[in-house]
C-alpha cells in the first residue's frame, strides 16, 4: 500500500479528479503525523479512490453517515487541503447560485475559495454543514446534486473550522462595541435610578430596532433620527420641570447648595458625573456654570437658573450615549478602566446606570478584582433592579416580549385571553427567569422545572388547582408537562397563530431560541396551511400538516422543524392543556430526523436535554450578545465554548454564567479604536 | 375662502400667551393661510399657489392580482379589491408593470421609496440603501415651505433580527430614509403624532403659569443647544473614527430639530381657517376617546386601538398636516414589510394574520381571505382620499393639490418578488397629473415612478439607478 501512498502524495497539481487531490492535499500538513493519519484512514481512502460514490471496502453501499464519519475524522485531524478538495466541490454544485451577483440566500460562497477568504466565515460555513447534513442544497429538485462523500468533505472540512475558531487557535479578540445610544428601556431606568422618578420618558420615544441577535440594545442598531431628538429634548424638559415642581425632587436636585454660583457648580459637580456615568473635566462644568449666569444676568431666580443646566445634561450626548474612548498608545487592545466595567456592567444586570456603591468601588480602583466583582455581580442580581435582564434579555430572548406588541390571540375565539391574563403570563415568565438569577437557579430549570410561578387566575387557566389570589408565587407543580418554558403561556402564545397551534412556529421555535439552530428559510412560493383548525373537514390538523410536507421542498426542514411542535400540541393557541382537538384525540408523537422518538411535553423535554451542550451554548450566546451590545464574531466562538463547558460543569449554575460572562476576554477588554 | 398671511410670529404668541391652552396659536391665529410665493424652494403649487403634497399609504405582502388589475386604459368597472375607490375614480391612476428592485418583504420594503436594492447584510452597522427614499428627498427639497419637513406615522414595530435570507430585519422595518445609512422611524401613537403638529408641548407647571409659558417650547433656547453642542464636539474630539461617525447622528439630529423648530416659529403660509380649526378639534376628541383606555407601557409597547379606527385616526393626522399646510411630504406604514397588521381576523371572513394569508398558493378559500385584506386596505386608501377631497382650499381641495402614493413592497403575496407590485397614484398634483386610467407599462423599476413623481412635486433630484419616467404620469 505504501508505495500507492507515496505515489499519490507526489502527484502533480493537475491531477483533476479531486480524488487525487484528496491524497495530494495531504501534503502540506505532513508534520501534524500525516502517516499516522493515512495509515488509520487508508480504508477509507481506498475506497474513495476506487469508487468513491457507492461503495465501501466491504462492498457495500456507502452510507452517508459512514462517509461523513470517516471524512470528519479525516478533516479533523487537518488532513483537508482546502482549495485542493473543499472549494472545487463548492464551485461544482453551489457557486452557480451563491456568487456574487445572484447572493441567493445572501450566501456568496464564490468568495469563499481561496482558504484565506474561507477561513474567516466559520458562521457561513456553519451553514454549509447543515444544509449538506441535511442534503437540501442544492435543491432537491436540480439534477446535478453532489455526492455523500462530496458533502461529507464540506461538512468535514467546515466543522474542523468550527473547532478551530472554538479552540481559539485563530487568535482573540474582544471586538468593538459603538458608541451605544441608551436604548427607550436604559433610558427610562437611568432616569428612574438618577432622580427616583418613575415617569417612563421613554415609552413615548419611537420603538428601537434590533441587531442580529434579535436585543434591541445592540449598538449599531440603535440609531438616532430627528424625530428622536426632538423627543430627548421634549423629555429632559418634562424631567427638569417635574423635579423642580416637587419639592422633595427639588431638594435632592438642589442639594442644599448655597443659591450663587458657587453654589450652582457644587451642584453640577456633582451631577453631571452620575448623568454622564464618568469622571467630568473641568471644562464640562464651566460650560454649565455659563448657562446658569446667563440666566442669573436675565434676572432669573437660582432655581429657575438651575433649570437649562438640568436639561443641557439630559440631552448631552454624554448622557444619551455610552462611549468608550480610545487610549494614546494603548495598543490594539485595552483592558476596561474601572468606570467603564461599572458601566458595562450595571447596564448589563440592570439595564440602567452604576449605582453609588459600583461608582465608589470604580473610583477607589477595585471594581475590578475578581473578589469584590464577584460580590458586586451577586449583589447585583439580587436587587430588584436585575429584573430588567429578565424582561428584556429573557423576553427577547424567549419571546415574553412579544406579548408586549404582536402576540394578539383572535378575541372572538378566545375571549378569556383578555390583557389581564397577558400581564399574568409576562410576569409568570419573568419571575420564573427573575428566580433563576437572584437564587441561583440552574438554567436547565428553563427546560423542565417542577415548579412555577401562578397566581389564581393564571392558575386556573392552566387547569391547575389550590392557588388563590392575584399575587404571584411559587407553585409545586403535580404533572411534569407544566414546567420550563415550553410550558409557559407566553411562549406557547407567541408561537401560535391568531386561531390555531402551529407546530412549525413552535418547533421553529424550539430550533432557533433554544437550541440556536434556526430552520433554513422556507422556499419563496411556500403555501400555508389553513388558518383556523376547526375549518379542516375531512383531515385531522396533523394529517393536513404531514400533507404539506410531502412537498419534497418543504420535507427536509420541516422534518426537523414540525416534529418537535407536535410534542408541544397538548397546549393550545392560548397555552391551556388539551388531549383532543375537534374531539379526536391529539396525536403528539414526532421523530427527529436522527431517529429519535418522543411523544408529547415530557418526552420532548428529556430530548432536550440530550441536547444540552447545544441548548446552554445558545444561551451563553444570547448572554453574551446582550452583555456586549453587539454581535459575535467568530473569535467569540472560543468564549461561548468555554463558558458552555464551565456552566455544564457547574450544572448549569446562573450565577456561574453571569460571572463567566462578566468576566470574560469581549467583556473585560476591548478594541482600541483608531483616533 | 379668504384667507390672509399670518401676522403673529408664532413664538412670540406663545410667550405671550400664559396658560397652555388647547391649540393656542390655531385659535389666535385664524383665519389665516398664505398661498406660497412662486419659487424654486417652493415646489409644484395649485392654482391658487396651494402647496402640492405628497403622500405614501403602503401595505406590506402584496395583493391577489386576478381580483386586482383593471382593464387598460380609462378606469371603467373595478376589480374587486379597487371597488372602494369606486366614488374616487376619476382621481385615481392603476400602473402595472412596475418592478421593485429589492426581492421580498425585507429589501423590497427599503428599496420601495429608496428605488434600489439595498445592500445585503445581517449588520446593521453596515447597511446601505444608497440614497434617500422618496419622500425625504422631497421633504428636504421643500422644507422652507412647510413647518415639518417630512411626516412618518406608522402602525406596528420594526422587525428585528435577521431575516431568512441573511438580511438585517432594519431594512424590513422602514420605508423611510434619511440618507444611506439611517433609517426614519414612524410615530405609532396617535396622540404623539397630533400634539406634535398641532398643540404646543409646553406644560402647564403647578402654580406658575408665567414660568410654564415661558418654558413651553419643548427645545431650550439655541444658546443653550450651543453649549450643549460644545459638549458634543468636546466628545467628538476624543472619539475614534467609527465612533465620530456615530455621533455624527446626534448632530444632524439636532441640526435638524433646530431647523424645525425655527421654521415653526417663522410660520410659513399655515393655513388656519375655521374649517380646518374645526377638524382638528374633532380629530383631538377621536384620538382622547381611543387612548383614553391605554395601558402600562411596561405592558403595551404600542397603542392598543382597533386596527380599523387605529389607521383612520393616523390618516386623519395626516390629511389635516396637509390641509393646515404643516407638511408636504407623509408617509404612512401599515405595519412593517412582512407582518403588516398582523392578526387580521378581526374582518369576517378571516381567520388569519396578514403574512401567512398571503401565502395563500392560489387555493380558492385561503385566497378569498387574501383578497378580503387586500380589500380591507383599500378602504383605507379610500379613506384617506376621500378626506384630502373634502378638505377645500381656493377653488379646489387637497386632493387635487396631492400625490397620493399607494403600493406595496411585492407582488401577489405567494411569490416573494417585486414584479409588477400594485401600484396607484391619485390626486392631480395641482393639475399636472391627469388621473382616471390604468397606465399599462412593462418591467419597469419603481425608480422611474419616483422620478416622474418628483416631477409632478417640480422638485429637482436624483434618485435611484438611471433616469427613466412613466408615461403617462
Amino acid at each position: 500500500m505504501l508505495p500507492l501512498l507515496v505515489c499519490f502524495l507526489s502527484a502533480p497539481a493537475t491531477v483533476s479528479a479531486w480524488e487525487g487531490s484528496l491524497v495530494e492535499s495531504a501534503e502540506p500538513k505532513l508534520e501534524i503525523n500525516m502517516t499516522a493519519v493515512l495509515d488509520k484512514y487508508w480504508s477509507v481512502l481506498t475506497f474513495f479512490l476506487l469508487d468513491p460514490a457507492t461503495t465501501s471496502d466491504s462492498g457495500k453501499k456507502l452510507s452517508e453517515s459512514e462517509a461523513l464519519n470517516h471524512v470528519t475524522v479525516f478533516a479533523e485531524a487537518g488532513a483537508l487541503d482546502f482549495e485542493a478538495n473543499i472549494a472545487p466541490i463548492l464551485d461544482k454544485y453551489c457557486t452557480s447560485c451563491h456568487n456574487s451577483d445572484d447572493d441567493e440566500g445572501s450566501l456568496d460562497l464564490e468568495s469563499l475559495l481561496l482558504v484565506e477568504d474561507a477561513v474567516p466565515h466559520p458562521d457561513l460555513w456553519d451553514k454549509v454543514a447543515k444544509a449538506t447534513k441535511m442534503d437540501i442544497m442544492p435543491p432537491p429538485k436540480k439534477k446535478k446534486r453532489p455526492k455523500p462523500f462530496e458533502r461529507a468533505l464540506l461538512r468535514g472540512w467546515a466543522i474542523q473550522l468550527g473547532q478551530q475558531w472554538d479552540q481559539g487557535a485563530m487568535g482573540t479578540d474582544p471586538g468593538r462595541t459603538t458608541l451605544r445610544r441608551l436604548n427607550r428601556n436604559e433610558y427610562n431606568y437611568t432616569i428612574r435610578d438618577l432622580f427616583g422618578l418613575s415617569i417612563r420618558p421613554a415609552d413615548n420615544f419611537p420603538e428601537d430596532s434590533a441587531g442580529e441577535a434579535g436585543f434591541d440594545n445592540d449598538a449599531d442598531a440603535l440609531f438616532l433620527p430627528a424625530l428622536l431628538m426632538e423627543n430627548y429634548f421634549e423629555a429632559a424638559t418634562k424631567i427638569a420641570d417635574t423635579v423642580l415642581a416637587d419639592s422633595r425632587l427639588r431638594q435632592n436636585y438642589l442639594r442644599g447648595a448655597r443659591e450663587n454660583e458657587a453654589g450652582a457648580r457644587s451642584v453640577f459637580a456633582y451631577w453631571a458625573p452620575h448623568i454622564y456615568r464618568r469622571h467630568v473635566e473641568p471644562g464640562e462644568i464651566n460650560r454649565l456654570v455659563t448657562v446658569y449666569k446667563a440666566a442669573r444676568k436675565a434676572r432669573m431666580s437660582h432655581r429657575k437658573a438651575m433649570r437649562d443646566p438640568l436639561i443641557m445634561m439630559l440631552v448631552s450626548p454624554s448622557f444619551l450615549y455610552r462611549s468608550e474612548l480610545p487610549i494614546a498608545g494603548g495598543g490594539k487592545t485595552v483592558g476596561l478602566n474601572e468606570f467603564e466595567l461599572a458601566n458595562r456592567l450595571s447596564y448589563f444586570l440592570w439595564a440602567s446606570k452604576p449605582d453609588l456603591e459600583l461608582f465608589k468601588l470604580a473610583n477607589e480602583g477595585i471594581l475590578s478584582h475578581p473578589k469584590v466583582l464577584n460580590e458586586q455581580i451577586i449583589r447585583m442580581l439580587k436587587d430588584d433592579k436585575s429584573r430588567a435582564l429578565s424582561m428584556h434579555l429573557g423576553g427577547q430572548w424567549l419571546g415574553w416580549e412579544k406579548l408586549r406588541g404582536s402576540a394578539n390571540p383572535d378575541a372572538a375565539k378566545f375571549p378569556m385571553f383578555d390583557f389581564a391574563l397577558r400581564v399574568d403570563m409576562y410576569q409568570e415568565s419573568t419571575n420564573f427567569f427573575d428566580h433563576l438569577l437572584r437564587e441561583d437557579g440552574c438554567v436547565y430549570d428553563l427546560i423542565d422545572s417542577d415548579y412555577g410561578f401562578l397566581n389564581a387566575r393564571l392558575a386556573e387557566h392552566y387547569g391547575i388547582s389550590g392557588v388563590e389570589g392575584a399575587h404571584f408565587r411559587k407553585v409545586e407543580f403535580n404533572d411534569p408537562n407544566r414546567g420550563g418554558v415550553l410550558g409557559m403561556g407566553s411562549v406557547l402564545v407567541s408561537s401560535s397563530m391568531p386561531k390555531r397551534t402551529s407546530p412549525s412556529m413552535r418547533g421553529a421555535f424550539v430550533l432557533d431560541h433554544l437550541l440556536g439552530d434556526p430552520p433554513l428559510p422556507p422556499p419563496m412560493d411556500v403555501e400555508q396551511l389553513p388558518a383556523n383548525d376547526t375549518s379542516l373537514k375531512t383531515l385531522t390538523f396533523r394529517e393536513t400538516i404531514n400533507e404539506h410536507r410531502d412537498n419534497p421542498d418543504c420535507r427536509a426542514c420541516h422534518a426537523q422543524i414540525d416534529p418537535l411542535g407536535f410534542g408541544l400540541e397538548n397546549f393550545d393557541a392560548i397555552g391551556r392543556w388539551r388531549t383532543t382537538q375537534n374531539g379526536a384525540p391529539l396525536d403528539t408523537s414526532g421523530v427527529t430526523p436522527d431517529g429519535e422518538e418522543f411523544s408529547g411535553p415530557v418526552e420532548l423535554k428529556e430530548l432536550l436535554f440530550s441536547r444540552k451542550d447545544q441548548f446552554t451554548r445558545n444561551m451563553v450566546e444570547k448572554f453574551l450578545s446582550y452583555a456586549l451590545g453587539r454581535e459575535l464574531t467568530p473569535y467569540d466562538r472560543a468564549v461561548t465554548r468555554s463558558i458552555t463547558n464551565k456552566v455544564q460543569a457547574d450544572d448549569g449554575s446562573m450565577h456561574s454564567l453571569v460571572m463567566a460572562i462578566v468576566t470574560s476576554h469581549p467583556f473585560l477588554n476591548r478594541q482600541n479604536p483608531e483616533k | 375662502m379668504k384667507s390672509r398671511p399670518l401676522n403673529l410670529p408664532r413664538r412670540n404668541f406663545l410667550r405671550g400667551a400664559g396658560v397652555v391652552m388647547a391649540l393656542p396659536f390655531l385659535e389666535a391665529l385664524s383665519p389665516a393661510g398664505k398661498a406660497l410665493a412662486q419659487s424654486s424652494k417652493a415646489g409644484s403649487l395649485g392654482p391658487n399657489g396651494e402647496p402640492v403634497r405628497f403622500a405614501t399609504f403602503f401595505m406590506p405582502n402584496g395583493v391577489n392580482q386576478a381580483a386586482w388589475t383593471p382593464g387598460k386604459g380609462k378606469l371603467g368597472e373595478l376589480p374587486r379589491i379597487l371597488k372602494p375607490l369606486n366614488s374616487l375614480k376619476e382621481h385615481v391612476n392603476v400602473i402595472s408593470g412596475i418592478t421593485n428592485p429589492g426581492n421580498g418583504h425585507n429589501l423590497g420594503t427599503a428599496s420601495f421609496l429608496t428605488g434600489r436594492s439595498p445592500f445585503k447584510t445581517p449588520k446593521p452597522s453596515a447597511v446601505d440603501v444608497y440614497n434617500p427614499s422618496l419622500d425625504q428627498i422631497i421633504g428636504e427639497a421643500l422644507k422652507e415651505s412647510s413647518v415639518f419637513p417630512t411626516l412618518e406615522l406608522g402602525m406596528g414595530g420594526p422587525a428585528n433580527g435577521v431575516n431568512a435570507m441573511g438580511a438585517t430585519n432594519i431594512y424590513m422595518s422602514y420605508i423611510s430614509w434619511k440618507n444611506a445609512n439611517t433609517p426614519v422611524p414612524y410615530e405609532t401613537n396617535p396622540q404623539r403624532a397630533f400634539d406634535r403638529l398641532f398643540k404646543s408641548a409646553g406644560k402647564k407647571v403647578k402654580g406658575n403659569q408665567s414660568r410654564a409659558a415661558s418654558n413651553s417650547s419643548p427645545v431650550p433656547h439655541h444658546s443653550v443647544i450651543d453649549v450643549v453642542l460644545e459638549d458634543a464636539k468636546a466628545l467628538e474630539r476624543k472619539l475614534g473614527r467609527e465612533d465620530k461617525s456615530k455621533l455624527d447622528e446626534y448632530f444632524t439630529a439636532v441640526r435638524e430639530v433646530e431647523e424645525r423648530i425655527a421654521q415653526q416659529n417663522a410660520v410659513v403660509g399655515l393655513n388656519v381657517t375655521e374649517d380646518v380649526l374645526k377638524d382638528i378639534l374633532q380629530l383631538k376628541g377621536d384620538i382622547r376617546e381611543h387612548m383614553s383606555d391605554q395601558k402600562d407601557g411596561r405592558y403595551q409597547s404600542q397603542p392598543k386601538i382597533p386596527q380599523r379606527e387605529y389607521g383612520r385616526l393616523m390618516m386623519d393626522i395626516m390629511a389635516l398636516s396637509f390641509w393646515s399646510n404643516s407638511t408636504r411630504s407623509a408617509t404612512m406604514s401599515f405595519g412593517n414589510g412582512f407582518q403588516g397588521g398582523g392578526n387580521m381576523s378581526f374582518l369576517p371572513g378571516v381567520s388569519s394574520a396578514h403574512h401567512p394569508a398571503s401565502h395563500h398558493g392560489f387555493k380558492a378559500d385561503k385566497l378569498e381571505e387574501f383578497t378580503l385584506i387586500n380589500t380591507f386596505y383599500m378602504e383605507q386608501y379610500a379613506y384617506l382620499l376621500n378626506r384630502l377631497k373634502n378638505m377645500k382650499e381656493g377653488g379646489s381641495n387637497v386632493l387635487e393639490n396631492s400625490v397620493v402614493l399607494f403600493g406595496s413592497n411585492i407582488s401577489k403575496g405567494q411569490v416573494h418578488n417585486g414584479k409588477n407590485i400594485p401600484v396607484l397614484l391619485s390626486g392631480n398634483a395641482g393639475g399636472r397629473l391627469k388621473t382616471g386610467k390604468h397606465i399599462v407599462t412593462k418591467n419597469q423599476p419603481i425608480s422611474d415612478l419616483h422620478r416622474s413623481i418628483l416631477g409632478l412635486m417640480n422638485v429637482d433630484a436624483k434618485i435611484g439607478n438611471g433616469s427613466g419616467t412613466i408615461q403617462g404620469v
